[in-house]
């Protein structure tokens, strides 16, 4: 049987639950039963940091443009050089 | 050591009568540049805009062997373009990369290389991997930057494929690996591409990453709308029991 990504989260799930329920056991502290609440909590304000971070600190390359139009360029001397003729297109209207 | 390495290009177009002949003679000059044996295979699916016609002219400069046009009727998606052009390529290698220039053909040697160096089965062109400083986008708007980001953060979330840039679709991959893959996709769109990395990695095969600049030629582009969002959710819902 392929163990799936589902397969990997519903195991990492029940672990998590059933030792979110034995420490209810042994604990009467807020934060042990609202323990999953927390979880999804932190779980959430993680990925809107994550993303934020990610997004601000985007890796850009602004020259790059440029460098394409030079290469743009030199590909259209270069098909000039060969011979090559852009055929003519058929005007559709 | 003997190995022969050949490289097919698997060039799917629509409508890029334009951008065909410069991103042709770019991925000459490249493969040249380092005395590669190579051939790029066009599968057009139907362009109304002459882009046949435009790659018949390139056939007569550049020879039938280092050129092939192998159309289709009409647009019938990307994986099973890849599975008609993988049909007429002669390669033990395989190049899958966009003609419309986004994807710029001076990172052919680069890729070649790195696959060298380790056998690699695939190397796959990052537009962001932070550890790599020469990768990133030109012109993007913040907009399209929060939907990259977020995209990309749930699918590897759900999916954990350990690459950088999932949706990416700049490529080298091992012939036989690639055609092992591309029979099992079922999704489309966006996660098709997803998808392909995503199962080579549960497969086992070893890729690695190579930074690229990414140029959008068409700065208007609006690149999703709400039901493109629904199909990407439901398409990694549908990988998340899948992979």
């Amino acid at each position: 049987m392929k163990i799936t990504q589902f397969h990997k989260w519903l195991t990492f799930l029940i672990l998590f639950i059933v030792l979110w329920l034995v420490l209810k056991t042994q604990s009467q502290n807020h934060f042990v039963v609202f323990l999953p609440i927390y979880a999804i909590i932190a779980f959430g304000v993680y990925s809107l940091g994550f993303i934020f971070w990610r997004v601000t600190h985007f890796p850009t390359c602004d020259d790059a443009t440029e460098k394409l139009r030079k290469d743009i360029k030199e590909a259209e001397e270069d098909l000039k050089k060969r011979g090559y003729k852009a055929p003519q297109k058929k005007k559709e209207k | 050591m003997s190995k022969s390495y050949k490289y097919s290009v698997l060039l799917p177009t629509y409508n890029e009568s334009e951008n065909l002949p410069l991103v042709v003679s770019m991925i000459v000059k490249a493969f040249e540049s380092i005395e590669a044996d190579f051939e790029i295979i066009v599968v057009d699916d139907g362009s109304p805009d002459g882009t046949q016609e435009v790659c018949k002219e390139l056939i007569k400069i550049y020879g039938a062997e280092r050129l092939l046009l192998k159309p289709r009727e009409k647009k019938l998606g990307l994986g099973t373009a890849y599975i008609h052009g993988l049909k007429f390529a002669s390669g033990n290698f395989v190049f899958i990369m966009d003609a419309d220039l986004s994807h710029h053909p001076k990172y052919i040697p680069e890729m070649i290389e790195r696959q060298k160096t380790k056998d690699f089965d695939v190397v796959t062109g990052t537009r962001y991997s932070p550890k790599i400083p020469t990768c990133g986008v030109a012109g993007w708007p913040f907009e399209r930057k929060l939907i990259s980001t977020t995209a990309n953060y749930i699918a590897t979330t759900l999916l954990n494929p350990k690459v950088s840039d999932l949706t990416g679709s700049y490529r080298l991959y091992k012939k036989e690996v690639l055609e092992n893959i591309v029979q099992k996709v079922i999704s489309k769109g966006y996660v098709f591409q997803m998808e392909i990395i995503a199962r080579a990695r549960k497969e086992g095969y070893t890729i690695s990453e190579v930074g690229i600049e990414f140029v959008d030629r068409l700065f208007g582009e609006s690149c999703f709308n709400t039901s493109e969002i629904t199909g990407f959710l439901a398409g990694l819902v549908k990988l998340f029991f899948e992979l």
